[in-house]
């Protein structure tokens, strides 16, 4: 038998690299190699000869730093709308009976699987011109002009929100359910109020999944192609969707890369970010006892 | 944890009531897509004036719609068979790894979920290029698997960390081989975790949209691809329609996945995880 040693379950397995040897090969040959591609191309696109060319067209373009900027805005306002919408959601999964949380579950499980472009579409569909929302919106103001939901800013918000919601409130609810119900008894049958409980305990004790949530959302959003394509109707223009013009209408593979280098970095900088914070916030003892 | 809340019938029955109104505007856009599917007019309406099947009709005389249909339906077994036994054996592995191991190997392994898709598909567009992959199934089919290992993986870790390896010992005593003692103990008591790895690693590749986007084309043509640029330059009603069945499959699928008991665990996982 192979090496012996302690693992973390404390099972004496013979560690096989064989096993692993499929799923990584993929991993390099469709994840890595790409990403290497990508930061090679951004350096030298130009007939394999070193140069940041490509990084001063895109920092030197108003439109590349537009897109920055929509990119941040957009996310940051998509994670706010879900942590607003969605730690009540949990919570409310949280404190009602068995029943109501499957269904609750159920809610939030099936548009999580449901397609993407379906979503899309539907939301294409309602907020459109004439769709249920500007409808909806007419009979409330009947003087108000015909107004549209897409191709713009707010469609392209409401869109993300949906898809992204179920990604922050599952994170959010397995940790709420994970706090040890004797600690609210506890509180309770000492006197604290309800919203005490909630606010003292619960949440403090969830936060760890409700930052991972919050990362996962912000960090799907930064690099999010598909919705804002659709429903911003070419007036939202994202990083996403910068690196696709660049490579489809000008076919300019070096910007595109160089957005792509820097997307990535963005990335990694709030995944990094959130990674620290995680880690601080999971430090034993926690603040009393310092 | 209602009890512990001390939280009465009322109160719960409100909280329940406000939280299912949410939850119904989260279900009710893609259940939309049914009535719409079945409208007779030449443009896309809610709610439709007049009913009929024109427009599944004009989806099954479609040629290049059934032909991404099929695409994609093949594609989606093939990234399954592929990526659902390669993250089996993944996980299988980070139990009997060094802690340090097991980590590398599980970054590694949901990394996929974090790093921005068009990057992946820029990237991937780039590389084939080279080797005339574009347009092709196989390069359709790296992708893909790329993109369902996670999940597979996410499903599958816990299901085998919560495996009794006992058993396996036993068996293996008992003269078993390393094989059989996987095949014949453990995949049966772990069975339901495999039959959910195996339907959203599926839906996982016929969900695909960004890489589909980029690298496929011609032949190689997904339904994502197809619906896409349906959606982008003119909303085509079939696009309503392949939503309809598309749609039907994943609420099946979801419920499958709800009713094993137990199993919304996993579905929590792979949020949580990443």
């Amino acid at each position: 038998m192979q090496n012996l040693v302690p693992t973390s379950r404390g099972i004496h397995l013979p560690f096989d690299v064989g096993l692993v040897a499929p799923a990584l090969t993929i991993i390099v040959v469709a994840l890595v190699a790409p990403i290497a591609w990508v930061l090679y191309l951004s350096f030298f696109a130009d007939q394999g000869h070193f140069s940041v060319q490509s990084y001063m067209t895109v920092l030197g373009s108003t439109l590349e730093l537009k897109a920055f900027l929509t990119t941040l805005r957009l996310s940051a306002s998509t994670l706010a709308l879900c942590i607003l919408l969605g730690v009540p959601y949990a919570l409310a999964m949280t404190l009602v009976g068995r029943r109501v949380a499957t269904a609750l579950m159920f809610a939030v499980t099936l548009p999580f699987w449901t397609a993407l472009l379906v979503r899309t579409f539907t939301w294409l569909i309602i907020l459109q011109r004439h769709g249920l929302a500007s409808s909806a919106f007419e009979s409330l103001h009947p003087s108000a002009e015909s107004i549209s939901f897409v191709n713009n800013l707010a469609g392209t918000l409401i869109g993300m929100t949906h898809i992204m919601l179920p990604i922050f409130i599952l994170p959010t609810y397995a940790a709420m359910r994970s706090v040890d119900p004797a600690l609210i008894r506890a509180a309770i049958s000492l006197g604290a109020t309800r919203l005490v409980a909630i606010r003292g305990i619960l949440l403090p004790l969830s936060m760890r999944g409700i930052l991972s949530g919050a990362t996962l959302v912000f960090v799907t959003s930064l690099g999010f192609y598909v919705t804002p394509a659709l429903l911003g109707g070419g007036k939202v223009n994202v990083l996403s969707g910068r690196i696709e013009r660049n490579i489809t209408a000008y076919d300019d593979w070096g910007a595109a890369s160089a957005l792509g280098v820097l997307l990535f970095l963005l990335v990694g900088a709030v995944l990094i970010a959130a990674r620290f914070v995680l880690v601080r916030s999971g430090r034993p003892g926690g603040p009393d006892n310092e | 944890m209602n009890s512990n809340f001390r939280i009465t019938r009322a109160q719960e029955m409100l909280i329940g009531l406000v939280a299912l109104s949410l939850g119904g505007v989260l279900v009710l856009p893609t259940l939309l897509v049914i009535p719409m599917s079945f409208s007779s007019a030449d443009l896309l309406e809610f709610p439709p004036a007049h009913w009929s099947v024109r427009w599944w009709r004009e989806l099954s005389q479609s040629v290049v719609w059934v032909d991404a249909i099929r695409l994609s339906i093949s594609l989606a077994i093939g990234t399954t068979l592929i990526a659902v036994p390669s993250a089996f054996a993944a996980a299988f592995a980070t139990v009997s790894a060094t802690k340090r191991r097991a980590n590398v190997i599980h970054a590694a392994l949901v990394s996929p979920l974090l790093v921005p898709p068009i990057l992946i598909a820029s990237g991937l567009f780039f590389i084939y290029s080279r080797f005339s992959l574009n347009g092709t199934f196989s390069g359709l089919l790296i992708g893909h698997v790329l993109m369902a290992l996670p999940v597979a993986y996410l499903i599958l870790r816990p299901a085998i960390l919560g495996f009794d390896f006992e058993q396996e010992r036993a068996a293996r005593s008992l003269g078993a081989s390393r094989w059989e003692a996987t095949w014949e103990i453990m995949i049966p008591q772990i069975a339901p975790s495999v039959v959910i790895a195996i339907l959203l690693a599926f839906l996982t590749s016929l969900d695909e949209v960004i890489i589909s986007i980029f690298v496929g084309s011609g032949r190689a043509t997904t339904i994502t691809k197809v619906m896409f640029e349906s959606l982008r330059d003119r909303i085509d009603p079939i696009a309503a329609v392949v939503s309809t069945g598309w749609t039907t499959v994943v609420f099946v699928v979801v419920a499958v996945v709800v009713l094993r008991s137990g199993s919304t665990e996993g579905q929590v996982r792979v949020a949580s995880d990443s």
